[in-house]
């Protein structure tokens, strides 16, 4: 009898294990299998030069090797280092999230708003790299020869007969340093909050407003908690982007005697002979705690579902009248962008037309010498223009798109194995941008690769370095849009195919096409990793942004950043128009039905 | 579009019937069972063992509480969700069966749905959104155009084709949804408290449309609510739902006067009820005798098997119970105080005391009495009814 039942049970269990295998074969679609693959892919790009630097941490030419373990703590004036890395990176955090999310407020959801201007300009110190912010401020507000000190000198000398001639400000200070890091922050805020504001139906903040609650009151218990998703992803964003930032705190930290832990591994690894990769790997140890601190707290915020997300019943924006704080919220965002992008960029081009830096400037005598320089006599300059631009493009658009299959893949499953992969594909950036940059030339600048010196190489990295920043925007692109309407996309019959290319991938399209255009500003003004991985073969604008910088040419660097900057910004203004033309013509069409 | 028309009112009046015996169901659910689990690890039982079928041409509503777990069970139904075990069958294909493996994605399952959010797409058009089922299915693109149309004129808003969905009320967006729900015309339309998000006037609106269109064309509704109202007004069937079980499943006329449970009579509507056990079983004329604080009632019995001392609930509809000065002669009767009287427009409600407890009573069209009042508030045997107990720490 019990051997009958076994000998069944076994039959069943046969039965069972073969038709499952076949249904599993039944439920394979082309999607499925592509996803799997780019998925494959990324995981590849982001493990494998990670995997070169992990063994090097352990083990060298044959032989274990601990000394990068070692050197966690012996290093030259280690707390100094991690005490500057802190306060810099969390103040600027700190401020940087009040202001672009106070500016994302006013543009989306107030009457202050000044149109496609207003959208742009916030953008425009993101397409300025910050390695030329950074030259543009400190040729403004150095402490003698700054052009901006001038002008505060001449008037303050004018005015009280006094005659200084040096300050009143100085860059070279932690202030200047923490206010350059937050120009470049505050875009990455900007950028997360708008694509999240638009997508929070207004109705539940007149909800509040009707309910009683002040415009206060109805930001702090309803606005606010309904992006909380951007809002983590924008403080994540701060801390990878502050952790790694290399530009800025090589200019003005230097300058202010200040030093972070970015500047000290690129230091450690390129202006030191031999290269100290041991002690430079241990520092990245303290980033990647830094870095894997906030994303488990973005990843708990994000958990928690509670934020909200776009129903299947359109919504209409109602816009708040500020009244006499029109004018005030409107001069804070002006105020911002002169700050962020008119007077650096004016100091840029004062000096890239004047020849040389100085603070007196011979208006007479200005010329486009130093233009004409890197655009035509400058073959190097002309080539790494276009490699740049070319990358930017397919290495923006192959990463969001990556991104976006990545993000619903992640948020469909939600499995174990699907949030590691996550996890993997994200911790590049953990590892600030120099190392996995080394990790490259490891892994694929000799045998069987050879990609040395190549457009390939570069093209990789940067898919490799920029995807966390792609996911982070995807991500939240993703958790907006709500699981009913791909649900009724698979209802109606559709593969999983046709449901990413008809409905999640255009119901994303606003936070993809802010994640895009992240992606295109950060791969051409790419510096740390181009350093590395660039040469004469094959230069992009950052690499030769560097060779200028170290030949102390400042007219040169003006120049050609002036020129990076002007078509980036003719790209990025050119799609955000094309996105915003959508949008913004539907609700128009409301407002009139309305009335 | 008219010829389909034709051959699905066909159906309908054959489906509600619910007789026909050679046609297959157009769904088979077969001892699902699917559990959550919870963040803090407990195991949920969202759906525990149920048995389902759907005629074809019938309305089903699934009725219960929140967390009752029937969206979860539309939703197993739809493919949205993965059961445990058991299996469902779709138009006598198995789409779901644990003992084979056998797992149908949603877009292979034939079937259409309407969701609560609607889940219109905001990037598309009207036409866009109704035309989306049929481009998924391959319908050729000459059609399509035709059916879009039909499929518009037939939920009344043809002037909509090239709205989006920003710039529709609720009760267009409502419609469209409804038009991209029947534009395939699948045999099986799934309805996950499509109501819920429209004001009262365009929800009995709606509602009416609703009933008249699925009896027209003649499709399969499932349909999930926790408004009873809604359920007693759409459905040929209506299952009621309580912790992942079926606690009873039958027309609209029998969960209302002949229910179950103390669950479901007081989930269907409003009851007065008396406490009381079992003292001799049912007897072969369907009824009961239980003792009750009121002394012994012989009672309509829910079930054969009472045994004496079954605790049990004794229900009274307020609408059968009537009031007179006089003593009437009627079998069972209390004489009481009236306690409150109201005008409620259609009727009128007095609220009577009899010793411990309050009875609600409800009549067409009489005088209000004055509070204070001495009266007999009498019943019809017939509508005196004794029910188990689901949840005895229930209030």
């Amino acid at each position: 009898m019990s051997q009958s039942t076994t000998a069944n049970n076994a039959a069943s269990n046969g039965v069972h294990g073969f038709s499952r295998a076949r249904q599993f074969r039944e439920n394979i679609t082309p999607f499925t299998v592509l996803s799997s693959l780019v998925i494959a892919f990324l995981a590849f790009l982001a493990i494998y030069p990670l995997y070169r630097v992990a063994v090097r941490m352990v083990y060298n030419n044959g032989q274990f090797d601990f000394k990068p373990l070692a050197s966690m703590v012996d290093q030259p004036g280690l707390s100094v280092l991690l005490v500057n890395t802190v306060i810099v990176v969390l103040i600027s955090a700190v401020i940087s999230v009040l202001l672009g999310a106070i500016m994302a407020w006013i543009n989306e959801r107030t009457d202050a708003r000044m149109g496609v201007v207003t959208d742009a300009l916030p953008l425009v110190p993101f397409l300025l790299p910050p390695i030329a912010g950074a030259i543009g401020w400190a040729l403004l507000l150095s402490d003698r020869a700054g052009l901006l000190n001038a002008v505060f000198r001449w008037i303050i000398n004018g005015v009280f007969g006094t005659s200084m001639t040096e300050g009143p400000l100085n860059i070279y200070s932690w202030p200047g340093l923490i206010f350059v890091y937050v120009i470049y922050s505050v875009p990455y805020v900007y950028m997360l909050m708008s694509a999240g504001l638009r997508n929070v139906d207004s109705s539940l903040e007149e909800q509040s407003r009707v309910c009683g609650a002040g415009l206060f009151r109805t930001m702090r218990r309803v606005t606010l908690p309904a992006v909380i998703p951007s809002l983590g992803a924008s403080v994540l964003l701060l801390v990878w982007f502050g952790m790694s930032l290399f530009s800025v705190p090589a200019i003005i930290g230097q300058g202010a005697k200040i030093e972070v832990l970015a500047v000290r591994i690129v230091r450690l690894l390129t202006f030191t002979y031999p290269a100290d990769v041991p002690r430079a790997l241990a520092l990245c140890l303290f980033v990647i705690l830094g870095v894997g601190t906030a994303y488990y707290f973005q990843s708990r915020i994000l958990r928690k579902g509670r934020h909200a997300t776009v129903g299947g019943k359109g919504h209409k924006v109602t816009r708040i009248e500020l009244g006499p704080w029109k004018r005030v919220a409107q001069s804070v965002v002006v105020g911002y962008i002169v700050i962020a992008a008119v007077l650096p960029m004016v100091g840029l081009l004062l000096v890239a037309l004047n020849g040389f830096w100085t603070p007196n400037i011979r208006w007479t005598q200005l010329t486009l010498d130093s233009f004409r320089h890197v655009l035509i006599e400058d073959q190097i300059t002309k080539t790494a223009l276009r490699n740049s631009l070319m990358l930017g493009v397919f290495g923006a658009s192959i990463g969001i798109v990556a991104a976006a299959i990545l993000a619903l893949f992640v948020q469909r499953s939600g499995k174990g194995a699907a949030m590691f992969i996550d996890a993997t594909i994200k911790l590049p950036a953990a590892i600030s941008t120099i190392v996995l940059a080394v990790g490259f030339l490891l892994a694929f600048s000799g045998p069987p690769f050879n990609l040395n010196g190549t457009f390939l190489i570069l093209l990789l990295a940067y898919l490799a370095l920029y995807m966390p920043q792609a996911s982070v925007a995807a991500d939240a692109a993703a958790s907006q849009v709500g699981r009913e309407l791909s649900e009724a996309s698979q209802i109606s019959g559709a593969s999983a195919g046709r449901t990413f290319w008809k409905i999640s991938l255009p119901l994303m399209a606003a936070g993809l096409a802010a994640g895009w255009a992240l992606l295109f500003v950060r791969m051409i003004g790419d510096l740390t990793a181009s350093a590395i991985l660039a040469g004469t073969n094959n230069p992009v604008v950052g690499f030769r942004i560097l060779e200028v910088f170290e030949g102390a040419s400042y007219a040169s660097l003006a120049a050609l950043s002036m020129v990076l900057t002007l078509v980036s910004m003719i790209v990025i203004v050119i799609l955000l128009i094309l996105t915003r033309r959508r949008g913004t013509t539907r609700s128009v069409r409301v407002s009139t039905q309305g009335a | 579009m008219s010829t389909q028309v034709g051959n699905s009112a066909n159906m309908a009046a054959q489906g509600a019937g619910s007789a026909g015996g050679n046609k297959p169901n157009i769904v088979e659910v077969r001892s699902l069972i699917k559990h959550f689990h919870r963040e803090d690890k407990t195991v949920v039982p969202a759906i525990d063992t149920v048995d389902l079928d759907v005629h074809p041409g019938e309305f089903v509503v699934l009725l219960g509480p929140s967390g009752c777990g029937k969206t979860t069970l539309l939703r197993c139904i739809a493919g949205l969700e993965k059961p445990d075990t058991g299996s469902i069958q779709i138009q006598g294909k198995k789409v779901f069966d644990s003992d084979m493996g056998l797992v149908v994605p949603p877009e292979r399952r034939n079937i259409s749905m309407i969701f609560q959010s609607y889940a219109l797409w905001p990037h598309m058009s009207a036409f866009d959104n109704i035309a989306y089922p049929l481009q998924s299915r391959n319908v050729p693109k000459a059609s399509i155009a035709e059916r879009v149309h039909g499929a518009l004129k037939l939920v009344g808003i043809p002037e909509l084709v090239q709205q989006y969905p920003a710039q529709m009320s609720g009760g267009q967006q409502q419609r469209i949804a409804l038009a991209r729900a029947i534009v395939s015309n699948d045999d099986l339309v799934l309805f996950d408290e499509p109501l819920s998000n429209v004001d009262a006037k365009v929800r009995e609106q709606l509602r009416i449309e609703l009933l008249e269109m699925q009896r027209k064309l003649g499709f399969s509704a499932l349909y999930v609510t926790h408004d009873q109202t809604e359920a007693m007004a759409l459905a040929h069937r209506v299952a009621i739902i309580r912790q992942g079980k079926i606690v009873q499943i039958g027309s609209p006329r029998d969960v209302y006067e002949r229910p179950s449970s103390r669950y479901v009579a007081r989930f269907v509507g409003t009851t007065n009820e008396l406490n009381g056990s079992v003292v001799s079983p049912t007897g072969g004329d369907g009824t009961v005798r239980v003792s009750t604080e009121f002394g012994e009632i012989v009672a309509q019995s829910s079930s054969t098997s009472f045994k004496i001392g079954d605790k049990v609930a004794v229900v009274i509809r307020p609408e059968r119970c009537t009031l007179s000065i006089a003593e009437p002669t009627a079998p069972i009767k209390w004489s009481g105080t009236i306690e409150a009287a109201l005008f409620l427009g259609s009727h009128t409600e007095h609220v009577v005391r009899i010793g411990e407890r309050t009875f609600l009573e409800w009549s067409v069209g009489s005088e209000l009495r004055e509070v204070g009042t001495r009266v007999w508030l009498a019943v019809a045997p017939e509508h005196v009814r004794a029910v188990t107990i689901l949840d005895p720490t229930e209030k």
